[in-house]
Parts: C-alpha cells; structure tokens; sequence
C-alpha cells in the first residue's frame, strides 16, 4: 500500500457517458469493474483481487476488456440503455467496527483525535433517474458481532486500525475512507478504547484535494465511567475543501440513531 | 313427491341453498379482509389463524342460518351434538390430543412461520402451524407433516431463532504435529474467511488424545444465512492449509508388533 498522501488522485467517479458498443474499465484498489453498453443491455463485470492494490484509474471508453475465470458477470436489459452511467464510491451498508492494532487508552480528562479507516463500496447506478445497477464492496470486509449477548446485537463489519493521530501520516487507501473519531473521556478513570462503532450508514463520502476520501467527523464524549454521553456525527469532514461525492444511506432521525448508535458503541 | 315436500318446503331448500353460498362468499371475504388488517401488524402465524377463525366463525354462522331456513331446531340439535362429542371424543382422541398440543405450541411459540427447526430426525422450513399438526418443507423439498402431539412431546431445535451460529468443526491432527502452530493456522484460517465473526472470536477446544491424534474443535461464528457457506469454506481451507503447512490430518492405524 503506498502512502501518497500528496499526489493528485484521478477523478475516477462521477458521471461518465457511453455510446452503443462502446465500453469502460475502472481498477479502484483490488478491484476491476468494467461496464459495457449495447443498445438493450448494460453488462457489468467484475474482478476482484487484482493488483496492484492501491489502482485508482479508469479508462471510459476504452477498447480493452476485463477477461478471465474469475470474472463475474451481471447483465441488465433495458427497453433502450441510457448513455448515461455514474461510479461512485459508498460507505457499507452496515456499521463498521473498527478494532485499534494495539491497546489504546485515554486517561480520565484527556481528549484525543484518531483517524479511523472504514472499507468503501462501489456503486454504478445508469440514466438521468440513476437507476442502480450494482453496488458492492471494492473489497468484502469480515463480519463481526456487537451487542450485548448472542442473543441480542447487530451484524457489523470488522476493520482494524492503526488509530494514527496525526491526519497528514494516514495512508490514502483508494478502497478506504477515513473518519476523524475526537474522544473526549470526562470521566474520572481511563478509558480503554478496544472496539468503536461507527455507523457508516449514516455518514457521506467526500473527497480532499489530495484525493484522499473523507467522511463527517465523528465526536464522543465520555461523561461518566459507564456510558458515553454524547455521540454526534454530523460535524463536516477535516480537510475542510472537501467535496461531498457520495450522500449517506440513511438520515438520522432526531434521537434514535444517536441513541442506538450510542448503546452499541462500546461493549 | 308432493306427498314429502311442499312448496314452502322447496322454497325453504332454496334458501338455505342461498344462505350457504352467499355465507361462503362472505367468510372468503371476510377471511381476505382480516388477513390485509392482520398481516402488517402482526406476526404470520397470528395472522394465519386471525384469517382461519374468522373463516370458520362466518362459515358456521351462514351453516346455522341455512338449517334454521330448512327448519332445524338448532337447540335440539346443539343438545345432539353434545352427545356426539362425548361420542365422538372417546373415537377421536388422537385428534383432540393433538388439537391441544397445537394449543400449546401457538401459545409458547417455540417457533413461527418461516422458522428452520429440526425435529425427529427432520429439518425443514415451518409452512404453518395449524390446529392439528405442523407443515415442513424439507431442504430436500419434500412436504412433511408432523403431529402437534409428536412436537410437543419432541426435542426441537430451532435452527434460525438467533441472529448468529456457532460451527464446531472436529479437526484431528498428529502426533508428530505442534499444537501451537495448529492453534495458529487455525486462527489464521478463521481470520482469512470474510464470513467468520471477529466477535464473538473463533475458539480451539482441546478435546482429548485419541486414537490416531490429537482431538480439537475448532468454534467459529457466522452470520446464520452465512452458516452453511462458512461451513463449506472453512473446512476446504483448513485442509488446505494443514496440507500447506505440512500438519498431518490422521486417519486410524494399528500397530501390529509380530512376535
């Protein structure tokens, strides 16, 4: 994985058009996609694994074709195809649990920023209605359960972080997004951070200058030795210029998910 | 034949003809519309027997109607039907037995509509859950019906009840193998599958030297609609990679010393 921070990545989302015949290919991190458009049907393939890893490049259109074994193909008919197709990264379809490598621990009164990175997914949605036509993860992350007991709880994805602090050290993965966690522990004894929650659902893609993908921050604050006492996702991404690409899944609704959110956050 | 029915007589039949067809009608609507009311609100099976007793109440009411067109006493013929069931109850004790048994098991509700349960040696999908006896759909497709009376009496395990599962998979290995790298490959296995829960995390479980090796299980979760792939995923890769890493997966011998 490389750590260009710096370099300006291509715009490989947004709104590309084809004509009848005509074909595009996306490598977005371990992932290829290729999209081809005949006068009654869109195909969509796709090739996971590829590398190298960190690709963001596309080519639309292009004459060159996604082949082999391993790739997956899905076709869609249409009385008569748009021309119109839009790729577009997403945030899963499910909260993410993100597990630090190492321990990490806030003292009582401190208050720390970490960067946490949660795995994208990629959308293609045609036509100026933008019908979807598939959405899947650029690479499928594990499953993990949090909740009170087996009984009880929600299936989650798992990822696991480095929980950098410094912002400009954070690898740009092309596959990944990152979310600035500001933990506030006001209560009297240290908190032992093994597992956070975030509901990714609820929260937009924006893209930096640097090409690096951002979502909203996301503040915790700790009041009491038990239970944190404010969850707020809304606030706007860090590098401020940043571009909103990609809307959330879900609008939080006033208290429910904040609170649902909350109860789930720490085990 | 005008010695045995009168005119008021064939008009009385007729009536009763049409009572009863315009009853059926009735309950089928009525069915219908209880079961659009039910079914956003409550569960499938609640709103299966809403729609069933709703039919069966209309219907007998319309039944009712008709015999009293035809000139019945329906108090004699209540008073009749009291006979009849001790009667009846005494041929029919099977049927009553499991009438209650299906009481109860709509009352406990050890499983619902749409449920996966394994009963007696059989696992399938519950159709319904009706007064007398349970429907299952086999994964096999086969359509089997089981007694309320043998459910209730029966051990059953309800395969879909929560959210997540647990496989054991039994892994033996040899002797000449350390258990410390098959605890690691092991785990390395379960963190490579997508589908095996980070939490609750995969455990190994020494279960005892047996005959060609050492006994483990090894417990993983998964997402019960993942179960049967992680199932299959699994074991193709600990096989693998046992092969991979050289750890011998033992199969039973006997030492014959000659003398």
């Amino acid at each position: 994985m490389d750590d260009g921070a710096k370099e300006p990545a291509l715009p490989w989302w947004g709104r590309f058009t084809l004509g009848v015949g005509e074909r595009g290919l996306w490598h977005v991190g371990p992932m290829r996609l290729g999209l081809t458009r005949r006068r009654q049907e869109w195909a969509v393939d796709v090739l996971r694994g590829s590398e190298p890893r960190d690709a963001r490049s596309f080519e639309c259109p292009t004459t060159a074709e996604l082949e082999g074994p391993s790739v997956a193909r899905a076709r869609f008919g249409f009385a008569e195809t748009p021309a119109t197709v839009w790729v577009r990264p997403a945030l899963a379809d499910r909260a993410v649990v993100v597990y630090p490598e190492a321990p990490f621990h806030v003292p009582a009164g401190e208050s720390v920023t970490l960067i946490c990175s949660t795995p994208l997914w990629i959308r293609v949605e045609v036509g100026e209605a933008r019908t979807l036509l598939m959405e899947t993860p650029l690479e499928r992350p594990p499953d993990t359960w949090i909740g009170p007991s087996t009984r009880e709880g929600e299936l989650c994805y798992a990822t696991r972080t480095a929980a950098r602090l410094d912002r400009d050290s954070v690898p740009r993965h092309p596959d990944r997004a990152l979310t600035e966690l500001r933990i506030r522990n006001g209560a009297s004894d240290t908190l032992q951070l093994e597992r956070v929650s975030l509901a990714v659902p609820y929260l937009s893609v924006y893209v930096a200058r640097d090409g690096g993908m951002w979502t909203e921050s996301v503040v915790l604050e700790r009041t009491s030795s038990e239970t944190f006492g404010k969850l707020d996702i809304g606030h706007p991404p860090v590098p401020s210029e940043a571009e909103r690409i990609t809307t959330a899944r879900l609008s939080p609704t006033p208290g429910g998910v904040f609170v649902r959110a909350f109860s789930a956050l720490f085990d | 034949m005008e010695n045995y029915l009168t005119t008021e007589q064939i008009q009385g039949v007729i009536r009763a003809g049409f009572t009863l067809i315009l009853g059926i009608g009735i309950a089928q609507i009525f069915r219908s519309l209880i079961g659009r009311v039910l079914e956003p609100r409550v569960s499938v099976q609640s709103a299966l027997l809403g729609r069933k007793v709703s039919y069966y109440v209309v219907l007998a009411l319309a039944v009712a109607s008709a015999l009293r067109e035809l000139g019945l006493d329906l108090g004699v013929l209540l008073g009749a039907a009291g006979v009849l069931t001790v009667a009846a109850g005494f041929a029919a004790q099977t049927s009553a037995a499991n009438l209650i048994s299906g009481l109860f098991l709509m009352s406990e509700r050890p499983f619902v509509v749409g449920e996966v349960i394994e009963v007696g040696g059989t696992t399938g999908e519950v159709l319904s859950i009706d007064l007398l006896s349970v429907k299952l759909r086999t994964f096999d497709n086969l359509y089997v019906r089981v007694p309320n009376e043998t459910l209730v009496k029966a051990q059953i395990k309800n395969l879909t009840r929560h959210p997540i599962r647990r496989y054991d998979l039994q892994v033996s290995v040899g002797y000449g193998a350390s258990i410390a790298k098959v605890r690691q490959v092991l785990m390395e296995v379960a963190e490579r599958s997508p589908l095996a829960l980070r939490e609750p995390r995969p455990i190994i479980i020494f279960q005892g030297f047996g005959e060609s090796g050492v006994n483990l299980q090894f417990s993983v979760w998964a997402a019960r609609d993942n179960y049967i792939d992680l199932k299959n995923a699994l074991a193709e890769d600990v096989k693998e990679t046992f092969e991979r890493e050289g750890i011998e997966i033992p199969y039973p011998y006997r030492t014959i010393v000659s003398r």
